[in-house]
């Protein structure tokens, strides 16, 4: 019990400063912050349909927080996750619209498609880190930007011209055959409970299985790794093929979840309004460092995040209040000393 | 073939600059993954500061701007800095913060702050001189600032190469003990040195509000912060060669403004420079030797 | 100094200790590794504070606190591992944080100019423009003297000064330390070498044990006096030994030839062999090979020719987790870096490397059950003291960590093992502990590569003990070997 609270605590911290400090932001514009958390944790909780855009959110909150954190537990950096949505996304969509299959297998072949190229895309960094001594942290980021126009490409020129879409190409109609199904009385679909399920999967993946055991020991001790005959470049490589296959999945969520049609389209022109920056896989690792790199203290903070930005969109203001609060919450979390040190919990070291 | 000199230095202005900046940082051992949000507060701190000036003073010269960018650059690159040295935030987690804090900051401030929709246009730096006749409409013109991109990479080798300051900087980012052990302040010398480094970031930042763009727009920077990023690495933490880099990252960011490409061509052109970028990491990284103590905290035994 | 103590946890490294140096002459401080020498020269540089004892510096007494207060009394101190920066030139890392400049800017006439004057007075040249890693090892420790002599040192305390240096290199410091001290510098000279430090010293004081066991003028000191002071002991066999009857050959190295790790020697053309049921002991000065000669049996490092045979199998190719599986235990030289895992808890660390096979894992899933098996038979088997099997290594003792290492390595009942300083920074207890493992190992017809700078141990457990000195074998010693003959050739004395 002590030790969940030791490893809680901070987060709750870094949390409660960033809160404040958004607070303060809200403030300073004339706001007042408890109205606006009010109305926005009402938007979120309050209607159904701010619960299904949480449970949306949700969904690719929790996958990307995972796709940070498996390959940060083998000391490698995967900044990618929002390049690796994109393909994984845009993989979904193209198999969806050339392969028609049977029911069920037709969905089921586009998720794994996603999570192939979405893999595929993390092992070039990750290959690039453990081979070519390259910093997966700064090729992950230049392939996102690869993979944004590149998916966009795919998305105006091939996609586009083969279906229909509706309201001015917001959406792309797909066959409901192809779609996730959806849960009922909520519009949104079994992904969020896909999400959930991985995450407890990785959770005991990391603990209770050689190969997750193998990841913990290269990033806590590579040199020990290796001399005991582990090593650390495969490792490294594996996780990171890992980590992009989630990130592939929640592409492959956000394109395939809709209640009615699939908004393709809607998805993406949200996300490259927004910039890849603003989006979904900087939002993950904001999930993972709060749940300190645990998988199941993911599924929680990435709850939490989730109100927070369907509450944002839901009371009208605009989403980047939550990103401008992410960013300074990820900045507290990158001090366990600070609240080690302000609540005397002891050093304890909470990075991989 | 011209135009993409033209289009290729412009971009080089923000690239090369930056890069100057991130070397001196990292020089000093410093890792600034932040440095895309850096340098995005710093662009829209110098249109606003023109923005107000105008507003409630007179006329603004946008040198005003630029010193308002730059201070933004130094005050957060100070407290990043201070941050990490002080109380040991982990630098690579602090700066995706950074990044990530900026975007959605600007953006607020932008739409709040101009209380307009959109952003304003704002004044430009003068041109030094132009170069017309380059094509039959296009005249190039020669910004000050890049004339400080020809001059900062011998300014920045002089500076590490041959002042006090600058020998400290080598000593604490490669060997910190040792520093410690010839009497040199390390955690001091850190906060100095990426401060210095955030002047440059901001002035790279305020080039894309006041004389590029003439305007802000939300994110801006669009990754040019990383591409200088990469410039570092890819240049060998080198300031000759990070400038050759981020002369070849900057023309391959300027191909997007010469073949003015639409459909399919405009996206692969988009993603060009990117990609150069992660092929050329991947080639140069291997016979590379960043900074021995970069990203590593230092602490007294 | 007078009256040094200082010890550390579970260890006293110094026990009143008196020393005393004259002005202008060479002291030579003659030990065994962790006899105590450098760290009395610690306490006297400010980098450890002493527990009790004091200091004076031409008859006044003086506090030292810290390495700044040393230096502004005037001493200065070469480490056996350099504090240069690599990538600044010699002269840069000379001048460091005493530059001569102007207005910020490095005034570089005036830095040559004091340097050349320096360089000259004491004869000590440095090619300096190159980059201090550039530099051979003989001048980085010159730069080294340089950065000291710059800011004034007057007591030059050179700790293991020709560890790393060849035999030319080690002559022309020689003439250098003359030229200082003749000048009036006062040199304190740590060495294990008996020929140098009968070469260069005016006097000799021998350290064993955390204690000063003689003072002697060099000219009444010979090298047998000096080997019978340094590893003097009582002999005792605390062991019970099998009798010796060497089985078949396990580990076969011809010819090794193995590149150089930082500020260390290459393994240079080394022939070795371990045979069933003995204990091979190879004696040596830290930084003698050791460490990449290990490196290359455990597939962690390609030798350049050569050729390591297991159980008659070539490895030179193979991966360090086929050599494992060729029932090879490694203990690695420096457990908190490469043995354990110290944020894992004693069961993960038990498992590592072995998590894959089908003792522990099932279709890729550990099985709990057995792996909390193994970490108890560990702990219980090599008498770790421990609450239980969860805990982290961290909290462990540096005993216990040990325990642990050589545990998980013998619990597999290797053929062979290597074990690589196993005790270095132990508690006596614990240390006899893991002696006495190895000789059981031993005793069980096991073969055991007792790799150590321990001159006791070596000579307690090995059934034969090689030397390895500058990368290469120089002799070879059978058990009960005279304990002179081991110190002249630790000493790099052949015959």
């Amino acid at each position: 019990m002590v030790r969940v609270l030791r490893g809680v605590v901070p987060s709750i911290v870094a949390l409660l400063l960033g809160l404040l400090a958004g607070s303060v932001l809200m403030w300073a514009f004339g706001l007042n912050p408890f109205n606006v958390f009010y109305a926005l944790f009402d938007g979120a909780l309050g209607t159904r349909y701010g619960q299904s855009t949480v449970l949306t959110y949700m969904s690719s909150y929790i996958l990307l927080a995972l796709a940070f954190l498996i390959p940060g537990k083998a000391g490698i950096w995967n900044v990618g996750g929002q390049g690796q949505v994109f393909i994984g996304g845009i993989t979904a969509a193209l198999v969806v619209v050339f392969i028609p299959m049977p029911i069920i297998l037709w969905p089921l072949v586009a998720v794994i498609a996603a999570c192939i190229t979405g893999a595929g895309l993390a092992a070039v960094s990750g290959i690039l880190e453990a081979y070519r001594n390259a910093s997966a942290i700064v090729t992950t980021i230049m392939l996102n930007y690869v993979a944004q126009p590149f998916s966009s490409l795919l998305l105006y020129y091939v996609i586009v011209e083969r279906v229909p879409t509706v309201a001015q190409n917001q959406y792309v109609v797909f066959p409901s055959a192809a779609t996730l199904p959806a849960i009922p009385f909520f519009n949104a679909s079994i992904m969020f409970i896909i999400a959930i399920l991985v995450a407890i999967g990785a959770k005991y993946f990391l603990q209770r299985t050689s190969l997750g055991y193998n990841i913990r020991a290269v990033g806590m001790g590579p040199k020990q790794a290796e001399s005991k005959g582990i090593n650390p470049k495969t490792i490294k490589v594996i996780a990171m093929l890992i980590g992009g296959a989630l990130a592939g999945l929640a592409g492959a969520g956000d394109v395939l979840s809709a209640g009615h049609g699939c908004y393709l389209v809607a998805c993406y022109q949200d996300n490259f309004a927004a910039g890849w920056f603003g989006g979904e896989g900087f939002a993950g690792i904001a999930v993972a460092l709060v749940a300190a790199n645990d998988p199941i203290g993911a599924i929680f903070s990435g709850i939490f995040f989730s109100i927070l930005a369907a509450g944002t969109a839901s009371v009208g203001q605009n989403i980047y209040v939550v990103w401008a609060m992410q960013g300074i919450i990820i900045v507290f979390m990158a001090a366990p000393y600070l609240s080690t040190k302000v609540l005397n919990l002891g050093g304890k070291k909470r990075w991989t | 073939m011209v135009l993409l000199v033209v289009f290729g230095l412009q971009q080089a202005i923000t690239i090369s600059i930056a890069a100057d900046g991130e070397l001196i940082t990292e020089k000093s051992g410093v890792l600034n993954i932040g440095i895309e949000g850096v340098m995005l507060l710093s662009a829209f701190s110098a249109a606003a500061v023109n923005f107000e000036v105008e507003r409630f003073v007179g006329p603004s010269s946008p040198y005003i701007g630029l010193m308002g960018g730059m201070l933004t650059g130094v005050a957060a690159n100070f407290i990043f800095s201070t941050l990490s040295a002080k109380i040991h935030v982990d630098q690579v987690i602090a700066g995706i913060g950074i990044n990530i804090f900026a975007v959605g900051m600007t953006y607020v401030m932008s739409q709040k702050y101009f209380e307009i929709d959109g952003t304003p246009v704002s004044n430009s730096l003068p041109a030094l001189f132009n170069v017309g006749g380059l094509s039959s409409s296009l005249t190039l013109k020669i910004s000050p600032l890049m004339l400080v991109m020809f001059v900062l990479p011998f300014l920045v080798y002089l500076f590490l190469g041959k002042t006090k300051f600058g020998l400290h900087i080598r000593a604490v980012g490669e060997n910190p003990k040792a520093a410690e052990a010839a009497g040199i302040k390390v955690v001091r010398t850190r906060i100095l040195a990426t401060s210095l480094g955030g002047a440059l970031l901001g002035m790279a930042g305020s080039y894309l509000t006041i004389d590029f763009f003439n305007q802000f727009t939300p994110d801006i920077t669009a990754g040019i912060g990383f591409i200088a990023l990469a410039a570092v690495i890819a240049g060998g933490w080198n300031p000759a060669y990070t400038f050759g880099m981020s002369l070849l990252f900057g023309t391959s960011v300027g191909l997007i403004y010469v073949v003015s490409a639409t459909g399919p061509l405009f996206y692969l052109i988009t993603m060009f420079p990117y990609l150069i970028t992660v092929v050329v990491l991947g080639i140069a990284s291997k016979r590379l030797r960043p900074p021995s103590a970069l990203a590593l905290p230092y602490r007294k035994e | 100094m007078s009256g040094i103590r200082k010890s550390f946890p579970g260890v006293v490294a110094l026990d009143g200790v008196d020393i005393e140096v004259n002005k202008g002459e060479v002291m030579g401080l003659l030990g065994e590794n962790g006899a105590g020498k450098s760290t009395l020269m610690s306490i006297l540089f400010g980098l450890y504070n002493r527990d009790a004892g004091s200091i004076e510096i031409e008859g006044k007494p003086v506090t030292i606190k810290n390495s700044g207060d040393a230096i502004g009394l005037g001493l200065g101190m070469v480490h056996q591992s350099f504090t240069l920066v690599p990538n600044l030139t010699a002269m840069e890392n000379i001048i460091l944080g005493a530059e001569p400049s102007r207005a910020g800017v490095i005034d570089w006439r005036e830095a040559r100019r004091k340097v050349t004057e320096l360089t000259s007075q004491v004869g000590l040249e440095v090619p300096m423009n190159h980059q201090a890693e550039d530099l051979p090892t003989g001048f980085k420790q010159r730069t080294e003297i340089l950065k000291a002599l710059l800011r004034g040192a007057k007591i030059l305390i050179l700790d293991e000064p020709t560890a790393v240096l060849t035999p030319l290199e080690s002559e022309e410091l020689f003439r250098s330390i003359r030229r200082l001290t003749a000048g009036g510098t006062t040199v304190i000279f740590i060495t294990h070498k008996l020929k140098e430090v009968l070469s260069i010293t005016n006097r000799i004081t021998i350290m064993r044990r955390g204690k000063v066991i003689a003072t002697m003028e060099t000219k009444d000191a010979t090298v047998d006096v000096l080997a019978n002071a340094m590893v003097g002991r009582e002999i005792e066999r605390k062991f019970v030994f099998a009798e010796y009857q060497p089985g078949e050959t396990i580990l076969d190295i011809r010819n090794l030839t193995v590149s150089a790790l930082h500020n260390s020697h290459a393994v240079d053309n080394c022939s070795l062999s371990v045979r069933e049921g003995e204990i091979v002991g190879l004696a040596g000065v830290e930084g003698n090979g050791q460490s990449e000669l290990v490196e290359a049996i455990m597939g962690l490092r390609r030798p350049l020719s050569g050729e390591i045979t297991l159980r008659g199998k070539l490895v030179n190719e193979l991966s360090t987790s086929e050599i494992l599986k060729l029932s090879v235990g490694h203990v690695p030289e420096d457990r908190a870096l490469n043995g354990l895992i110290l944020d894992f808890s004693i069961s993960e660390n038990v498992i590592l490397g072995s998590a894959n096979r089908p003792t522990f894992s099932q279709r890729g899933v550990l099985v709990r059950g057995k792996v909390r098996d193994f970490a108890r038979r560990v702990v219980s088997a090599f008498n770790v003291s421990a609450a239980g099997v969860e805990v982290k290594a961290r909290n462990l003792s540096g005993g216990n960590q040990q325990k642990v290492i050589v545990g998980r390595e013998l619990a597999n009942e290797p053929r062979l093992l290597v074990a690589h300083q196993p005790t270095r920074g132990l508690d006596v207890a614990s240390t006899e502990y893991i002696q006495s493992l190895l000789v059981s190992a031993r005793n069980a017809k096991r073969g055991v590569l007792l790799v150590s700078a321990d001159f006791d141990e070596v000579l307690d457990l090995s059934d034969r003990i090689l030397v390895l000195y500058e990368g290469k074998i120089i002799g070879e010693l059978q058990r009960g070997s005279s304990i002179g003959e081991l110190g002249k050739l630790l000493g790099g004395v052949v015959g």
